[in-house]
């Protein structure tokens, strides 16, 4: 299985190109896509799922075009979207069932102990008959991603799945996602929230105003900031100023000021020790410095 | 491929959800509730009298389904037009987008889905309903009707209205707009559109008919069927057209290209099935045009039939004839053979003197092209088969009546005048199976002649006509006349038949084997029926006058389906033909033939009069009162309402015998419209009438005609006016003529000797001369006299009447009662005027119908005086009781109301030396309007104003005003006790002041802006009583005392005079003298003025006349 996404743009009636030329190659395995609200990490997602036609170039899945081979193509997808809250009036095995008919399990007795099993994995086997407009947002989540699991897809794309979820319930989502990763299963996973990727992707590609800036394991795009993060000590004073002339990651406050990590191409006379860069720093430096060629602080 | 699979799927879950919305649930228990509720009081009749639908041939499911239809057509606008709102709101939704199905099976399973929920919805109906009409038994349930009308009715209504809610939603995006647009779009179609374009909007079904027959079925069902299938049709369009439309990218590739292509096919297809009904319409048009002009060229004819030998074959749905005919020639000159025969059936050939002879046809026309010479007689035969083309019946009738429905209160049923299928054959005259003369107007008076007919149709099936039946093999006889008849008619089918002899006529009765319904309610007087139905005859005919001419009389079960017109020239529709009566099925679901209902109220009267009576008394008396209110007395319900007097079909009832007793046996020659005989009919038929409802309300059907005579004379509105119209104007002028020969009546005999010769000159054409002789003689006058000024008369008697004075006074050792009053003629024509005088204390009870009976005991003697033009008399009459009522009726004269009572005196017991006499004598009085020193400003003059201030509080206002409006605003009416006018509305009623128009007006209470003026020229300076006049309203007593008219009123007046004005409030009750007194003012020369406020304490105000005396 792989996804080959080539040239695609795509441009709203309002002329916001929210895609411009993006080439992406996806093999299997979790895949993260990151980026800033805004970035068009949605669009690609609603062109991979076929619910959007690009206006531009092509999504090659298995080697087929996307374009043309929608009926097959959907037969492999399983689809969280973004927003997933309002339902039918339909109890939560309902749904899956619904679900699971629509991917094509057309036995039934196979088809409802996918649904108990799915449920059981999720943790929504005893709300089973709840209706699912009933349950809290966590459990709708998760009911979200059981039901882009039944059928056993090939691709399963989810789009910002742990927005407004607490810790607990966004550990246990990462929890289901890798597991299933171990399948032969390409998993795509986008977000704004650069904890879901550093705990679960072998891939990903950074998205920004349509464009795809980076492409590759979460190690290589780390090693890009190395030695663009400080730490220091700064005085009330200096914070204010330093906090305008760079982004500032940690702030911890002690006697004389704050202990501040920052982010720069150097440290500019800061007195300051270099410190080793985690995928949240070398997010912000790249934002800050790669992608919005943010140099007029200097 | 679609997958079956993925269609079930969507469709599962839509029901699912369907059925767990509330919307649904909450709608789905009210129709089904109202559905249960109407089932078990209206169609099983528990409780107080049922709905009488229920006794119509599958009226039960009908009347279910037509009720669900419309409730089922707006619960899927909301739910559909939800469907793809829903799947906008719901952002689940594209998680089940991406899945690998296809729009085509999306769409399809969300559609059947819905479907699925309201076929349940119509099993639980169709389920409710079987077991309502199984459970009643008072009609044989017809099975297949469970399978027709849900096919027919609901599902092409539910398919269309998904399909078009889906697509609308699809193009608009906005449920609020789309519920907007398609719940008006059913408004819009049951409201106005209707029938208009060939009913193309029809699609709930609303204006279809649907009503089965048990002998025929639909009748229609080629129409019904396409038209039905054209709304599946534009359903599955609308459908594929949301498919093409659904906001989803599409899976395949050729989609487009199949979706058109079916949307292409599809709509040939519909285009075809709606071409079906669009062909039979226009076709329909065509021929009523063609034969309507081709009658309108026809001429006198110097031919005559003598006899009739017909030999007609029922084969299948055909009829296969030869009729053989002695023709006459009874004028000179050489004016061609032409026959009208109905153009269904084909000629083969013609022979005259048994020589083919050549003919052309044109549409109904039958044109011998070979000249014939001799006058010797002829004998004509030809030789046609075929069917009846129901549409060159009746080719006089309107364009708008003719497309009329045919409700039965109501329900639908299609209009057929004739029927030829293979198992049951029914024509009647206009149905013109038999040749006839086509001369000028030979439609409206047919020549008396006699038939020999023979049938054969299949064995087992029951052929009746007229005359003497002779059996001559299995499934064939033959009739033989008893007498020349101007109608013929033969019906075929498989009936169950009773009979009974009285007085020498035989009693038929020809049901449908299934109905029997009013069995059970006759089980005990088997024996008396005769006996029952001579004392009714001999009551009739005692009433009527004349006797039944006929040796039979059959009442024979028509198809519900069979539809007559009543026309201008005779009383008598279709439904009656010589010696029978058709009946449509079961009673056509009319109150009158309601027994349940009926036998009820005959207990509920036993009850209150606390008689002690024996089964078979009641059932004697429901008896009576089912053939009385059917056919005796007739009277249009709708539920439970008595409709308008007129002299329209609901009012006259199709069934009544009378058309018997004259029509199919008395005939005037006469060469234009048969005047005198529809005089003479007319006039009859009054001798049924009870003059019981003088003092009606508003306008009556006379009245109407008086102000149509206003302008013309009789002839001129035959000339001018649409013929349609022209049956009230005939019924009043007829009435008018008879009544106009009795003047010279003095031994009051003159009915009876007229009844006489009307007996006597039966089954042939009187001529004119004879006629003219004969009623000379008879009435004592100048027949020819009469009628030619009659016939031309365009100016009107004009009447007054003086009090009425009663005297006790002693004549030998009797007491008695002499009346008199003053009459005078002002017009500038002679004038008659009816008086009838009812005597004694009020009395009798319960019973329309019984009623009706009982006043032939009391014998109304009404008195008719001539009163030459320009001249007062004096009428007197001598009572053996005190006068209760004096009625007087002044036929055309210009006088509105032209029935009205009279307020008669109290009785002046003491003068005893009384100038009494009995009829009629000048008089030298001068009866005025109103004394020299009186001014008096009615309503009708010019003095009169009104203001309307159109004042419209409340959406009801606004709703009564375009009622008002609607309601022809110029025409007078009456007070409506429930709802009034927002603005002054001209109101009649003999109650109200007026000189010889008796009008007020009338509005319901307001702010006192709305005023009425009465402004009058004071020529004299001085000293002025005012009054006001204020008529006492009888009736809508019963609102309580804070109805108008009743209790006592606030009228806020506002007198204006030389100091100024004054308002005077008077509180009016009906013990008030009608002038009511305003007070004295001093009035200089120049203009007066009284002005009456609507603002009152009552419901409503009258303003009727302001009078002002000098003093």
């Amino acid at each position: 299985m792989k996804i080959q996404i080539q040239d695609l743009s795509q441009v709203y009636n309002n002329d916001f190109r929210a895609l411009n030329k993006v080439n992406l190659e996806i093999e299997p395995g979790m895949f993260g896509l990151l980026g800033p609200n805004g970035a068009g990490k949605s669009t690609l997602m609603r062109i991979l799922v076929t619910l959007l036609k690009p206006t531009h170039g092509e999504v090659f899945v298995n080697g087929l075009k996307l374009s043309e081979n929608r009926a097959d193509i959907r037969s492999y997808l399983g689809y969280l979207p973004q927003d997933f809250r309002f339902f039918a009036k339909l109890k939560t095995w309902e749904f899956l069932d619904y679900a699971g008919s629509l991917a094509g399990i057309k036995n039934k007795k196979q088809r409802l102990a996918e649904v108990d099993s799915l449920l059981d994995q999720v943790g929504l086997y005893d709300v089973r008959n709840r209706y699912a407009n009933k349950l809290s947002g966590g459990m709708k989540r998760r009911l979200g991603i059981a039901q882009a699991l039944i059928g056993d897809p090939k691709i399963v794309i989810v789009d910002e799945p742990t927005t407004g979820l607490d810790p607990e319930e966004r550990i246990r989502f990462r929890n289901i996602l890798s597991n299933l990763s171990q399948k032969e299963v390409i998993i795509i996973l986008s977000t704004h929230i650069v904890g879901d990727i550093s705990s679960t992707c072998r891939q990903m590609a950074l998205l920004n105003k349509g464009e795809v800036h980076f492409e590759g394991s979460p190690e290589q795009f780390i090693d890009q900031s190395k030695g663009h993060v400080f730490k220091t000590n700064v005085s009330f004073e200096q914070m204010k100023v330093i906090s305008d002339s760079y982004p500032v990651i940690t702030s911890v406050p002690n006697a004389d000021g704050y202990e501040i990590e920052f982010v720069a191409n150097q440290d500019n006379g800061w007195t300051s020790t270099q410190v080793e860069p985690n995928l949240e720093h070398a997010y912000v430096y790249f934002m800050e410095y790669v992608a919005n060629d943010k140099f007029q602080y200097q | 491929m679609m997958s079956l699979f993925n269609i079930n799927t969507v469709a599962r879950f839509e029901t699912k959800t369907l059925l767990r919305s509330w919307f649904f649930r909450i709608f789905a228990i009210l129709i089904l509730g109202f559905v249960l509720l109407f089932n078990i009081f209206g169609v099983a009749a528990i409780g107080d009298g049922g709905w009488p639908g229920r006794l119509l041939p599958s009226g039960g499911i009908y009347f279910n389904l037509w009720l669900l239809n419309i409730a089922q057509a707006i619960i899927a606008v909301f739910l559909s037009a939800d469907f793809l709102g829903r799947d906008k709101k719901l952002d689940t939704t594209e998680s089940f987008y991406v899945r690998s199905i296809s729009n085509t099976e999306y769409v399809i399973g969300k559609t059947l889905g819905v479907l699925k929920v309201f076929i349940i919805l119509n099993l639980i109906v169709l389920a409710i309903s079987l077991l309502t009409s199984l459970i009643s038994s008072e009609i044989a349930v017809n099975w297949t009707s469970y399978l027709y009308y849900p096919l027919l009715i609901s599902f092409p209504t539910l398919v269309f209205i998904l399909g078009l809610s889906f697509f609308t939603m699809t193009l608009i995006r906005n449920q609020a707009i789309t519920f907007v647009l398609l719940l008006g779009f059913i408004a819009l179609s049951m409201f106005y559109l209707k029938q208009k374009w060939y009913g193309i909007t029809d699609f709930l079904g609303f204006y279809t008919s649907f009503m089965r027959s048990d002998f025929t079925g639909f009748g229609n069902e080629i129409e019904l069927i396409s038209t039905r299938s054209f709304y599946l049709i534009a359903g599955l369009i609308f459908i594929i057209a949301t498919i093409w439309r659904l906001p989803r990218l599409k899976q395949n590739r050729f989609q487009n290209i199949k979706l058109g292509s079916a949307i292409v096919t599809l709509s040939i297809v519909g285009f075809l099935l709606l071409s079906i009904k669009v062909k039979n319409d226009t076709h329909n048009e065509k021929l009523r045009a063609e034969v309507q002009s081709l009658n309108s060229t026809l001429k006198p004819s110097a031919f005559k039939i003598t006899s009739y030998t017909i030999e007609l074959d029922h084969i299948g749905a055909k009829i296969n004839t030869k009729a053989t005919m002695e023709i006459e020639k009874v004028s000179t000159g050489s004016t061609p053979l032409v026959f009208a025969l109905n153009p269904g059936l084909k000629v083969e050939t013609i022979s005259i003197n048994n020589q083919t002879v050549d003919f052309s046809r044109k549409t109904h026309l039958l044109l011998i092209k070979s000249e014939v010479q001799t006058n010797e007689t002829l004998q004509v035969t030809i030789s046609y088969q075929g069917t009846i083309e129901d549409a060159a019946m009746f080719p006089d009738v309107t364009e708008e009546l003719w497309t009329s429905s045919h409700r039965t209160d109501p329900l639908l049923a299609s209009k057929q005048h004739s029927f030829i299928t293979d198992r049951f054959v029914m024509l009647t005259r206009e149905a013109n199976w038999y040749p006839v003369i086509a001369k000028k107007q030979y439609w409206t008076s047919y020549p008396f002649t006699q038939m020999d007919l023979t049938v054969k149709t299949k064995p087992g099936l029951h052929i009746i006509s007229q005359g003497k039946k002779e059996n001559i093999a299995v499934g064939s006889c033959s009739f033989l006349p008893e007498q020349n008849l101007n109608a013929y008619s033969l019906v075929i089918g498989e009936f169950e038949h009773n009979s009974t002899n009285v007085d020498g006529t035989q009693f038929n009765l020809y049901h449908h084997k299934n109905h029997t319904y009013f069995k059970p309610y006759f089980s005990e007087v088997n024996d008396t029926i005769a006996d029952v139905l001579k004392t009714m005859k001999d009551d009739f005919e005692r009433k009527l006058g004349v006797d039944y001419p006929f040796d039979q009389f059959s009442l024979v079960e028509a198809p519900i389906n069979f539809y007559s017109y009543m026309r201008n020239w005779n009383l008598s529709t279709e439904n009656n033909m010589p010696g029978m009566v058709f009946f449509p099925e079961n009673g056509g679901g009319t109150w009158s033939n309601d027994l349940g209902n009926t036998k009820e109220r005959v207990l509920e009267r036993y009850e209150r009069s606390n008689d002690e009576v024996s089964e078979r008394e009641k059932q004697v008396e429901i008896l009576k009162t089912y053939l009385g209110n059917n056919f005796i007395k007739p009277s249009h319900f709708f539920f439970g309402r008595r409709r308008t007097s007129g002299r329209d079909i609901e009012n006259w009832g199709k069934y009544q015998v009378f058309p018997q007793y004259f029509t199919y046996s008395n005939a005037i020659a006469e060469n234009d419209y048969p005047l005198i005989t529809i005089a003479i009919e007319n006039y009859l038929h009054q001798q049924l009438s009870d003059n019981n409802r003088f003092g009606s309300r508003g306008l009556s059907s006379n009245d109407k005609v008086i102000l149509k005579l206003r302008e013309s004379s009789m002839n001129e509105l035959i000339a001018k006016e649409d013929i349609n119209t022209l049956g009230n104007v005939f019924a009043s002028k007829g009435n008018e003529l008879i009544s106009n020969l009795k003047v010279n009546d003095v031994q009051g005999n003159f009915d009876e000797q007229f009844t006489n010769w009307i007996e006597d000159n039966r089954f042939t054409s009187i001529p004119l001369e004879g006629f003219s002789t004969d009623i000379s003689r008879i009435g004592n006058t100048d027949f020819d006299a009469i009628y030619q000024n009659w016939l031309k008369q365009s100016k009107q008697p004009a009447f007054m009447f003086g009090s009425v004075d009663v005297y006790e006074i002693k004549e030998g050792n009797r007491i008695r009662y002499f009346t008199k009053l003053p009459v005078s003629n002002s017009g500038e024509a002679n004038g008659i005027v009816s008086f009838t005088i009812r005597e004694g204390r009020r009395g009798g009870r319960g019973g329309r119908f019984r009623s009706w009976f009982q006043m032939d005991d009391q014998s109304d003697n009404e008195q008719i005086f001539n009163i030459p033009a320009g001249t007062t008399q004096e009428i007197g009459f001598l009572l053996d009781e005190e006068p209760r009522r004096i009625s007087v009726n002044t036929y055309l004269s210009i006088n509105i109301p032209s029935s009205q009572n009279l307020a008669i005196n109290n009785v002046d017991r003491e003068t005893r030396q009384v100038d009494y006499f009995e009829g009629i004598r000048p008089s030298s009085a001068i009866l005025q309007y109103k004394s020299d020193d009186e001014i008096i400003v009615d309503n009708e003059d010019e003095g009169f104003s009104v203001v309307n201030t159109g004042e419209s509080r409340t959406i009801k206002d606004w709703w009564i005003s375009i009622q008002d409006q609607e309601d022809d605003s110029n025409d007078y009416g009456s007070i409506n006790f429930w709802s009034h006018p927002v603005k002054w509305k001209p109101i009649i009623n003999d109650q109200y002041f007026g000189k010889y128009l008796k009008s007020a007006y009338y509005k319901r209470n307001g702010s006192g802006e709305g005023v009425a003026t009465w402004k009058a020229n004071i020529e004299q300076s001085g000293t002025y009583d005012v009054y006001a006049y204020v008529p006492h309203v009888r009736g809508g007593r019963w609102r309580g005392r804070h109805s108008g008219g009743s209790a006592a009123t606030n009228y806020n007046f506002t007198v204006f005079h030389d100091d100024g004005q004054d308002e005077v409030v008077q509180k009016i009750d009906n013990d008030n003298n009608e002038w009511v007194y305003l007070g004295q003012y001093y009035l200089s020369e120049g203009s007066a003025k009284v002005e009456l406020s609507d603002m009152t304490n009552g419901e409503w105000i009258i303003a009727d006349a302001i009078k002002w005396i000098k003093k």
